[in-house]
Formats: structure tokens, sequence, C-alpha cells
């Protein structure tokens, strides 16, 4: 990590922090560190594989990687489903990409910014070939086709509701015109769905939204073959633009849904690589000579969500008390092992979208909970606070199960509810919920933290009532912050918003937690990023 | 004997046909009054509201329920049982590519249990009392008690990680690779056929002793039969109701199945059940539950037809 601050500072506008965090470690982030439990203490978040042996990189095997869910639908405007993102992200290619802290070239070499900060125009590489059986360069058109593909029936949902037009301005550049402007699209177009795909491929697949199964794209990778709820095999594309890359040979993707299987898998070397390693399984793996791990930090961010339309949690007295009484630490030690950091906000401490809560943080403190419900008549008097939550994420599972414990401490009287996830998520959706333990993945631009969760147009429930204090503000405030293109501005926007949700209680942040891959030994070159997607291409087997 | 035996069969065949409507309604209705919307859990939590609308309409999810099950009934009739939610693809074609799978494992676990479970329960019999016949019960007990799931991991981490003999996750269809096939299937088999096998054994073992009691067998040994041949006249009688009990668990090794290939990653047909119970996938979940209730009719109906076979009153030569 560099220290310069004009890079620093170009690379955390367009990711965010989390990268900052993922590779230079995390420093404590006002919270005390998690190491002083009683398993082995787990060291600072940094990758465990920087080391390569000598010789360096070498070329050419099979890596086979255990992955966390079934293999479901491929086409990436459709589906969206982590493994599909993951295949298309070694299958095809998005513009742009985030390198070594900063926004970097991937299809688009350059790009620039209209002043009114409504047009975007991407310069393409010459030099990109779609895969066999189409065998040709990619052009300004197909970048133009495949945005109007993924914006049809509303597939992307609102992230390209504020693209006017696309337009090829040239055989290799593009212009975007957004219908006013949107400060989060440029992030959005390092995410895997916006990957480009020639048409001939798609029309010969179907052409539907939905059809395209068989990823064709530009990237380092070809998708050779799949069995249906077995296997996926990606091989080298020989003809890839950079020379000496991918290094391996092929990458062979099994669904392995148990945890303990995956694990055990890696250990009897079945697997070359895991995904979604527990906290209590790293430790296992950490120890071991023939496996490593790899953390990303911050991939998870944790909280209790709150329905604030919902008695008694409308009350915002009872939303504060509740934060105060909440033991962060102890939550991340038991859920996670110590594989992530008591948090107040998605964002760690070097992010630009970090704001110091300072004095205000409501961390814990049991009799400060109590004066404020004492203030306030004492609402939780004969009330029995409940928690949903769900098995399918230990995370959630674990906090609303230490939440009770917590509270009653504090003599609140709680309950778990404890749904089948399904259930879970149709409940957040249609608001029937007063608090639920829940995660969400990490979000470069912070409007996809916020906005959705708060705003009445965001999503399917309006979490944050109109009745509730300063909700008018923190609606402007998000509006705000999609439309203003100016970093410094957006800062300020995000701020004081932070700030609001620090005093008003929408959410109550927990946890920001690690992502956990298990390696073998002589597995080498993973480089965990912002974003939950493998780079298989610069990933190689040792002896 | 013959025209008997296949009268029995098509009444048993004709029966079976309700038994599959029923299942097929119950299974509609049941699986949409699961809480959980299909879109909602396909698009995550920050879906828009268009997006959650579009989909529901795409998958037919605003018909009424019952335009919804007459189509499906009428499709299902043709052999097509749907495109699943989820992946896109046909519900038949999957189900067709991991029924198999499921067969092979559960024929494995079945083997294991026989192999072990026919042995064990003439030799717990004709040592009664003794040690071999402690053993024998102890295995019972064991078996039936200890959850499978349990013994999996226990023998997956024993054979696949710590002495690494065998591979831990993973499927080879025997077809394609005999030898790999075999390997791969196990530790799944020991560990989905222990709890028939016990259930068989300590099924056997008292239907022997029961049998080695009977009168008939002193006129048989008062012949100057040898105790072998005595052992097999007994053995024969003793099998009647071991049989109903063998195709009874061959049905819950159907079940077993399930929780197996979740432990050792097998990607045969409950996988595809637990996955799109989980993902809300009714066509998928519909197709699959009613491919495991035919199989589990079919298996009825042959043990009906064995209990038939080694059953002289039924079979009229009483």
């Amino acid at each position: 990590m560099a220290e310069d601050s004009t890079d620093r500072r170009t690379f955390l506008s367009a990711v965010g922090g989390a990268a900052a965090a993922a590779l230079a470690g995390c420093t404590g982030d006002g919270g005390s560190p998690t190491d002083g439990g009683t398993s082995s203490p787990v060291p600072p978040a940094t990758q465990t594989d920087v080391s390569t042996p000598e010789g360096g990189p070498q070329s050419g095997g099979t890596l086979r990687v255990g992955f966390e869910s079934e293999l479901t639908g491929l086409d990436p405007h459709r589906t969206g489903s982590v493994v599909s993102w993951l295949v298309n992200f070694n299958v095809c290619e998005t513009l742009i990409t985030f390198a070594d802290g900063a926004p970097a070239a991937r299809l688009a070499t350059d790009w620039e910014i209209g002043d009114d900060g409504r047009t975007y125009t991407f310069t393409l590489t010459e030099d990109a070939r779609f895969h066999p059986p189409v065998d040709r360069q990619m052009t300004a058109e197909d970048v133009v086709y495949s945005f109007e593909r993924m914006n049809q029936e509303g597939a992307m949902g609102s992230d390209l509701a504020a693209v006017e037009s696309i337009e090829a301005t040239g055989d290799y550049e593009v212009t975007f015109t957004l219908s006013g402007t949107f400060a989060p699209f440029f992030n959005f177009l390092g995410r895997v769905p916006w990957v480009v795909v020639p048409e001939e491929a798609v029309e010969a697949q179907g052409g539907e939204l939905g059809d395209f199964q068989e990823p064709v794209g530009t990237g380092p990778f070809v998708f050779s073959e799949y069995e249906p709820g077995d296997s996926l095999t990606l091989s080298a594309f020989a003809e890839y633009r950079e020379e000496g890359v991918p290094l391996l040979d092929a990458v062979e993707i099994t669904p392995i849904p148990d945890a303990d299987s995956r694990v055990a898998a890696l250990r009897g070397g079945d697997m070359d690589m895991v995904r979604g390693v527990s906290g209590s399984d790293a430790d296992t793996l950490r120890e071991s000579e023939e496996t490593k791990l790899s953390r990303q930090s911050g991939t998870e961010w944790g909280q209790l969500h709150i329905n604030c339309s919902e008695a008694p949690w409308d009350d915002p007295a009872v939303r504060r008390a509740v934060a105060h009484v909440v033991d962060r630490e102890a939550i991340v030690e038991a859920a996670v092992s110590g594989y992530g950091r008591a948090a107040w906000q998605p964002y760690a401490e070097d992010s630009i979208w970090h704001y110091d809560l300072g004095d205000s943080r409501r961390t814990r403190d049991v009799e400060r909970a109590q004066q404020i419900l004492e203030d306030a008549g004492n609402p939780l008097e004969g009330e029995t606070l409940t928690i949903k939550t769900n098995t399918r994420y230990s995370l959630m599972e674990t906090t609303a199960d230490l939440l009770v414990a917590n509270l009653a401490e504090a003599g609140i009287d709680a309950e778990t509810e404890v749904l089948e996830w399904g259930t879970q998520l149709e409940d957040f959706i249609t608001g029937n919920f007063g608090a639920m333990a829940f995660s969400v993945p990490f979000k470069i631009d912070p409007d996809r933290h916020y906005y959705g969760f708060v705003h009445p147009d965001g999503t399917q429930f309006n979490h944050y009532g109109a009745d509730q204090p300063d909700a008018d503000r923190m609606y402007e405030l998000l509006e705000q912050g999609r439309s203003e293109t100016d970093e410094e501005t957006r800062i300020e926007t995000y701020a004081e918003f932070e700030g609001l949700v620090n005093k008003n209680c929408p959410w109550i942040s927990i946890a920001r937690v690690d992502g956990i891959a298990g390696l073998r030994s002589n597995v080498y070159g993973n480089q965990p990023w912002l974003l939950p997607y493998t780079r298989f291409w610069t990933m190689w087997k040792g002896e | 004997m013959v025209s008997r035996l296949q009268a029995f069969m098509v009444r048993r065949l004709l029966w079976a046909l309700p038994v599959l409507a029923l299942v097929s309604v119950a299974v509609f209705g049941l699986v949409r009054m699961v809480p959980g919307d299909p879109a909602i859990v396909m698009l995550g939590a920050d879906a828009s509201p268009e997006r959650l609308a579009a989909v529901r309409a795409e998958m037919g999810l605003n018909e009424p329920i019952h335009v919804q099950y007459v189509d499906y009934v009428a499709d299902a009739l043709r052999g097509d049982l749907g495109r699943s939610y989820v992946t896109d693809r046909s519900v038949s074609a999957a189900i067709a590519g991991r029924l198999p799978t499921t067969l092979f494992l559960t024929l494995a676990g079945f083997l294991v249990s026989i192999t072990v479970a026919i042995p064990a329960g003439l030799l717990s019999a004709t040592n009664r009392g003794n040690a071999l016949d402690g053993v024998g019960l102890g295995f019972g007990l064991l078996g039936v008690s200890v959850p499978n799931f349990w013994l999996g991991v226990v023998l997956l981490l024993l054979f696949g990680v710590s002495l690494d003999w065998l591979p831990v996750a993973g499927y080879v269809s025997p077809l394609e690779d005999p030898v790999e096939g075999v390997r791969y299937l196990i530790l799944p088999g020991i560990t989905l056929g222990t709890a028939m096998a016990a259930v068989v054994t300590r099924m056997l073992r008292s239907e022997l002793l029961e049998e080695l009691r009977r009168e008939y067998l002193d006129a048989v040994r008062m012949k100057g039969v040898g105790e072998l041949r005595v052992l097999a006249h007994a053995t024969k009688n003793a099998f009647i109701p071991v049989v109903t009990v063998i195709g009874m668990q061959f049905g819950y090794l159907l079940g077993g199945s399930v929780v197996i290939e979740q432990v050792f990653s097998i990607p045969g047909m409950g996988r595809l059940l637990i996955d799109a119970i989980g993902s809300r996938d009714y066509i998928t979940l519909q197709g699959v539950v009613l491919v495991y209730t035919t199989f589990f009719v079919v298996v009825n109906v042959v043990v009906d037809a064995a209990y038939f076979y080694l059953n002289p009153k039924l079979r009229g030569e009483g």
C-alpha cells in the first residue's frame, strides 16, 4: 500500500476503502481488537500466501476449487448468484476494474467524465478477442449490445436506470449519457453483471435473457465444460491479450455446500482451494503445514436491522438503548472466532467513507442504556423483544443469540425467532419484523449500503418511516449522495448521514467480518481484493 | 401361481396411481404454503419492486394456483416437469442427470447393509448368548443410535483426511470408471448402509431365533438332515418378515441419501432437493419429490411381490 496520499485518495475514492483494509491489514478501527479471547489469537488480516517459493510463478496445472454454493444459472446479465459472478468474472470482462489501489483498465484503457458529470466516454482496448467459436476482435458495438441487453426487463434493477443512452462513438470508443448525475455509476462498472459478451454467441444459445448459459467473453479463461450439479471447468484462453496470463491450464469448480465437507476436502487434498471457510475452521487450516489461509477483511457487514415502524422499535430511545447494550467484541469472537472487527459502520477506518463518530459512538454501556430507557419512560417495561434470525448464516444466528444474552444482562427480556433463510428474507422485504440479525456483503459505494435501507424509493420496504426523527434530512442526504459527483461533497454528505444513523439508529452496526478461503500450501498468487470474485489468472500451483 | 401374482401386481400398481396423484396435489399445495417468495429468494434483499414483479410474472406465480397446477400436470404427463426458476434448465433433464447417482448411492448403501447384516444376523442367532451374539447386538444398537451425518463426518475425517485412503468429496460414475466409481462410493455407502444393516441384523436374528424354536424343524432334523440345511430352511421362513423390513429400509436409504449427498458432496437428487428448498425453486422441488415418491411406491410394490413370492400362504400353496 503506497503511502503517497494522492494515490491513496484516488484509490479510496474508487473503492471506498475495503481494499485498503484487505491489502494493508486492518488497524484498530476504534474498537479494541478481538485478539484477547480464549482461542488462539487471530493475527491482523493480511494475506498469508504472499511469499512465493524460489523460481517464481510456474505455469500449468489444474486448480480444483471447492465452492460454497450450488452452480446456478450462468447468464451474467440475469443471475445474481455468487458462483455465476465468479465464473463470469474469469470468462468475461468488465470495462474497468480496481487494481493496486486505483480504478484500472480492463476492457477500457482510458476514460473521461464530462464536466456536467453526465457523460462517460471510454476508450476500449483494440486487442480484446472473443473466445471461440466467435473468435473475433471486440469492438464498441459489442459494448453497446451488452449494456442494452442487461438493461432490458429491469434486469439490473435501478443500477442502470440513470443511463439515458449508450452509443458507439468510434470503433473503439463508447459514450454513456446519464439522465442525471449518478455518482455510484462509475464504480458499478467494475462489477460482474456489467460484462461484455458477443451477440452471435448469445443468439446461438437462444437469445433471451437467461439463455446465455455457456458464457463466451474476452477473459483469461474459456468456459469449457459444465456437468450440471457436478462440476464446471474453465480452461486457459491461449490467445488472451496479456502475455503469460493465465498461469493455470484449467480451473475445476465443484460445489461443496457443506462447510465441514469443504474443509475436509481441502485437508484431504481433494481440493486445492475452498471458499467460505468459517472462523472456527480457519485456525485448523492456519495451523496445519499442508494448508494456509487467504483472508480479506470486511467482506460482510453484520448488523441488527430494525423495522422502525414496528413497536417498540419505533421508539428511537429503544433503538439507542439496545445499541448501547450490544457487546460487539464478544459477538465477533463467538460468531467468527475473531476473524473480523467490531464495527459501528460498514466502512473501515482507512476508508474515505468512514466517519469518525468520536465519543458519540454507542459503545457498550449498560448503565447508559438503562438511563436512556428510564428517560423515555421505560417503554420496554413488560415487553419481550424478538430478534429474527436463521441458521444458514452463523454470523446472524450467533449475533441474535448473544444479543439476547446482552439484553438480559441489561434487564431487557428478549428472545430469538429462528427462521429458514428464505422466510427471513421475505419477512425482511415485506417488513414483517421488529428486528433481525442481518448481514450484507460489502458494497463499493455507500449509496448501495444506505439508499435501499432508508430511502422510500429504495427497495420493497421502507425501513425508516417518514415520521422518524431527521427522516427528511436523511432522505435528502441520500439523494444528494447519489446525484453529487464531487467527491469531497459526497464525503461530507455521507459523514452527516452516518452521524444521523448513530443518533437515530435505523440499524445497529455490529461487525465487519473477513472472507476466508483455504488453500493447499502449494497454491500461490491468490490476491484477495475488494470484491468477492477470485482472480484465477493470477494463481498458480507449485510443487 | 403366476396368474395370481400378476393379478396381485396389477392391483398394487393400480393403487399406486391415486397415491401419486394425491402426492402431486399435496406437494403442489404444501410447497406453496411454505413462506418465502421464490422471486425474493432469487433476487435478494436489495431487489427493486419492478424487477420482483417481472420475475414473478415470468415464473407464472401470478396465476391462480389451480391454473398453475393444471398446467403443471398437463406438462408432467408429457414428461415435461418444467424449467427451474433458478438455473433455467429443464427439471426433467436435471433429475435424469442426477437420478443414477442417487440410485448408485442407494444401491451401495443397500449392498453394504445386506453384506453386513445377513452374516451378522445368522452368526448372532446361531451363537445366541455368547460373545459373537454380543458383538452383533452391540453393533445393532450402535448402528441405529448413531446419526448418519455424524458417522459420515467421522469416516470422512478418518479415512479421507487423516489416513487419506479414500476421496472425501465428489462423485465418479461407476459406469464411466468402475474402480474410481467404487472408491468414491465406499465411505458414503458405509455411512448410508450402517443404520439399515443394524436394523436388518436385529430383525434377522430375532426372526431366526423364533424360527429355530419351531417344531417342524425337529421333524426335519429327525430325518437326519444336517444342521446347515436346517438353518437354510429356517432362514427362508425367517426372511418373510425380514424382506418387508428390507423394503421399508430401502425407502429410508433413499431418504438418508439426501443427508449423505450433502456430507460427501455427491451431486445426486438429494442435493437437488435441498437446493430447491433453499431457493424456493417450486418447479424443481415438485419434480424431485414426485420422483422420490414414485421410487418409494415402486419399492413397495416390489417388496409386496417378494413377500407374495416367499409366503406360501399368499401364493395359495399353503
